[in-house]
């Protein structure tokens, strides 16, 4: 009698725990299903159910909208003391000055954490409007599209978000954010820089004394008689030192795009960038240095690179986006000392996907924060009060015009290129003033590497691409900063990479690549 | 017992040893808060820095809304969970060692179930928000912590130590169930109690994922999330800077190590002070069972 109220106990546990398994696992595809959500004030809008092309409805401009709640998830750097201030002031200013009849939620989340609360969020399907997603940071773009946590925009772009969708950047650039599976739009970029150049970041103090002509850089090797000067001359002073994994190409010659290391003469062949005879003589002049002390000696094991650059002392560091204006960024976190830079490559188009923002899937109101996001990228003034807060209150413009955050300023967060386009924002003091201009010129010049749109797909390969990334964080570091004896450690790289499988992962390229051209018309 | 003077030294010595080990690290934390950026920055992490300074805590409190106002979420969520905790464990496990209440096994086992297994942690989050809705409340940092199985479990054992005779005579004279549970069998297991609630004060205090999950109001952020918040955030920041648009972003206006530091003692020191207060009963508690039997 006991056994069998005990086994019946354990099926019905059993029965039980399945049921919820199975609530857990339906919530993910019935977006639909939440009964109640924090945007439950939107009760009233005729397109609270159904899929946003079949409630085109809310588009008719000139009828009036009904009122909706939009929620807007987005990582910060900080919790901002100021938020609700800010928050009540958009409110506000979105009731007065536009007819979207939006209340608007912001839903600021740390950067630290903001991977793992979005996760379940999206996985739980949670109702959320607009998410914030970048393309290889946080909240991963391609890999959120892939699990159908956004919403495709290609429709509603053109009738909901027109200016963005034609007048914010180069309409080409848009080929950039559409997503790897489907080819198909699924966010907003905040248009900010989207080119990178490499280059070296000297403090002018030393380039003054030392009379050390920069332009004369055009290549590492160059650098080499400043070094020297340096480490004569400046006991305590370290000459060179980068953050770790940001050497910089190690020849002009040889590209890197979409994952893929080629000769700039042949871009459809892959190479293994540790079997080129350039990176080998790359890494001899890394050790070279590293032995002659004008590396930081304990550069390998660096982990947090600003609490060595906070003391002021490196001489020579390397810059990896060159951004137009970066040299204000600098003294900040170097101890005060102002630098100049000089670029060895030429700026290439990296892409718009830093910093984006999608429409949940699970949003009721898509059109309407479609709508809402565009009067953020076009409108100055709603960019201002959510990128810099209440003007007179949280900052003031100096006589020039630049931003200046007030004294203890509660809303200061510098995030303004998470929240649209850039250009919109204000300059900072240090900044040169033609900086925006400068660097919208810098990504329509850039050049689009011709692999830009490739996409490897690793889906064959998955345990050798795991594999050979193992051995590359094991090895690279302290090679390239020069630590350990390159004819020693390259040797064993390489085979180590062999046996993880690297010659597998270029024929699949290389296979790829020929039928990616041949496909596109090239070669 | 052995009491060879040699043997007791070297005894002593090897926990002083131990004690050290972990005294030091909580040592060195609490005078990196009191130590300067600059020396920082110059001499690196010393036990004994140059000069003591109170920097750090004064950025804290330069804008002591946030931290106040923590320290009060904290503080109401650790009192009112551990209080309500305390209440429904002790109900629980009272109930299921009464050798006369007639489900006692199968109401254990499904209490022991749930340590074996779990929904895990998305159907976790519907449940909580789409069922209870209990996103962005302050219940959603009590509720989660309200009933642990091990709890019931430990506490079972003790309360089942209680003669089943002192509760028959009370019922003789005429006391109902609530009047024995709450003027004799509380009274009783004091010790155990004590214990009990100290565990789960401390899981309260301590416990920062469920608001990770379930909060998005600021004015809901409990410490320990805050401390989270400023030391991962930290992290994520200086990796990725170069994505960090045209103007980047002014690391130099972030909290400091010390800062960081003085968050963590603020973050720990009101548990360190509660802890010695309960220790008298702590250590009775884990012996409770082997004296009354």
């Amino acid at each position: 009698m006991r056994t069998r109220k005990t086994t019946t106990m354990k099926w019905m546990a059993a029965a039980a725990a399945a049921m919820l398994l199975a609530t857990g696992c339906s919530q993910n595809d019935n977006s639909n299903a939440p009964a109640a959500s924090p945007s439950a004030g939107s009760a009233g809008s005729p397109s609270a159910s159904g899929s946003p092309s079949a409630s085109g409805g809310a588009s008719q401009t000139g009828a009036e909208l009904p009122p909706v709640d939009l929620t807007w998830y987005y990582g910060t750097s900080q919790q901002q003391p100021g938020q609700q201030d800010v928050e009540d002031a958009v409110n506000q200013y979105l009731k007065e000055h536009t007819d979207l009849n939006v209340t608007l939620h912001l839903k600021p989340v740390d950067f630290g954490s903001y991977d793992q609360k979005m996760n379940v969020a999206i996985s739980s399907g949670e109702p959320m409007d607009i998410v914030w997603t970048t393309a290889s940071w946080l909240l991963k773009y391609n890999e959120n599209v892939k699990k159908g946590a956004f919403l495709a925009l290609d429709d509603l772009l053109p009738k909901y978000a027109p200016q963005t969708f034609t007048e914010m950047m180069p309409e080409r650039f848009w080929e950039n954010v559409k997503a790897d599976t489907d080819g198909k739009i699924y966010a907003i970029p905040s248009y900010q820089v989207a080119a990178t150049a490499f280059g070296y970041v000297f403090q002018k103090r030393f380039v003054d004394k030392y009379n050390f002509d920069i332009t004369t850089v055009k290549k590492p090797e160059d650098l080499e008689p400043f070094l020297e000067t340096l480490k004569k001359n400046e006991p305590g002073v370290i000459p060179f030192a980068f953050q770790p994994g940001n050497n910089g190409p190690t020849d002009s010659d040889l590209k890197n795009a979409s994952g893929i290391t080629y000769e700039a003469s042949d871009p459809y062949q892959s190479l293994v960038r540790e079997e080129t005879p350039q990176y080998k003589a790359y890494l001899d002049l890394m050790h070279d240095w590293y032995k002659k002390g004008y590396i930081y000696s304990d550069l390998a094991t660096v982990k947090d690179f600003n609490q060595l650059t906070a003391q002021g002392n490196i001489a020579v560091m390397t810059d990896v986006t060159f951004k137009p204006g970066g040299e204000a960024s600098y003294p900040p976190k170097n101890g005060g000392n102002e630098v100049v830079r000089q670029r060895i490559t030429e700026p290439t188009f990296t892409g718009v996907t830093t910093s984006m923002n999608a429409i949940s899937i699970t949003s009721k109101n898509p059109e309407r924060a479609l709508m809402l996001l565009e009067r953020v990228n076009t409108d100055k003034e709603l960019y201002g009060l959510l990128s810099y807060g209440i003007e007179g209150k949280h900052y003031t413009l100096t006589s020039d015009g630049l931003y200046q955050p007030v004294d203890g300023s509660t809303y200061a967060p510098s995030i303004d290129w998470v929240f649209g386009n850039q250009f919109n924002g204000l300059v900072r003091p240090g900044q040169p003033a033609d900086v925006f201009e400068q660097t919208k010129k810098l990504n329509e010049e850039a050049e689009i590497p011709v692999l830009n749109d490739f996409h490897f797909d690793d889906s064959s390969l998955k345990t050798e691409v795991a594999a050979v990334s193992a051995v590359r964080a094991e090895y690279a570091i302290p090679l390239e900063t020069g630590t350990v004896d390159p004819a020693v450690q390259l040797p064993k790289f390489l085979s180590a990479l062999k046996k993880a499988g690297i010659d597998k992962i270029t024929e699949e390229q290389n296979k790829q690549l020929a039928a990616w051209a041949t496909k596109n018309g090239k070669q | 017992m052995n009491s060879n003077p040699t043997e007791t030294r070297v005894v002593n010595l090897i926990f002083i040893l131990l004690s050290l080990l972990m005294l030091a690290p909580f040592a060195l934390v609490v005078i990196i808060s009191l130590t300067g950026e600059a020396d920082l920055i110059q001499n690196g992490y010393r036990f004994v820095p140059d000069r003591l300074v109170f920097t750090a805590y004064e950025y804290i409190f330069k804008v002591p809304s946030i931290i106040v106002r923590s320290y009060g979420v904290t503080a109401a969520v650790t009192v009112i969970g551990t209080v309500s905790g305390l209440l429904v464990t002790a109900m629980i496990a009272y109930a299921i060692s009464r050798p006369d209440y007639g489900y006692r096994r199968v109401t254990s086992f499904y209490v022991f179930f749930t340590m074996l297994f779990s929904g895990g942690l998305i159907p976790y989050y519907i449940l909580m928000t789409q069922y209870l809705h209990l996103k962005d409340t302050i219940w959603a940092m009590i509720l989660p912590g309200m009933l642990s199985a091990w709890n019931v479990m430990v506490l079972k054992g003790f309360l089942a130590k209680i003669p089943m005779e002192i509760i028959e005579s009370a019922k003789m004279d005429g006391a109902g169930e609530w009047r024995i549970f709450f003027t004799v069998v509380i009274p009783l297991s004091t010790p155990a109690l004590a214990t009990m609630g100290l565990l789960i004060a401390f899981w309260h205090w301590n416990d920062w994922l469920n608001a990770l999950l379930f909060i998005d109001s600021q004015k809901l952020v409990p410490l320990q999330l805050l401390l989270v918040r400023m030391l991962s955030s930290m992290e994520v920041i200086t990796q990725n800077l170069d994505k960090f648009g045209i103007g980047g972003l002014d690391v130099s206006k972030f909290p400091t190590m010390s800062v960081r530091m003085a968050m963590v003692v603020l973050a720990a020191g009101p548990m360190m002070v509660v802890f010695p207060f309960f220790q008298r009963y702590f250590v009775q508690g884990l012996t409770v069972g082997s004296l009354k039997g």
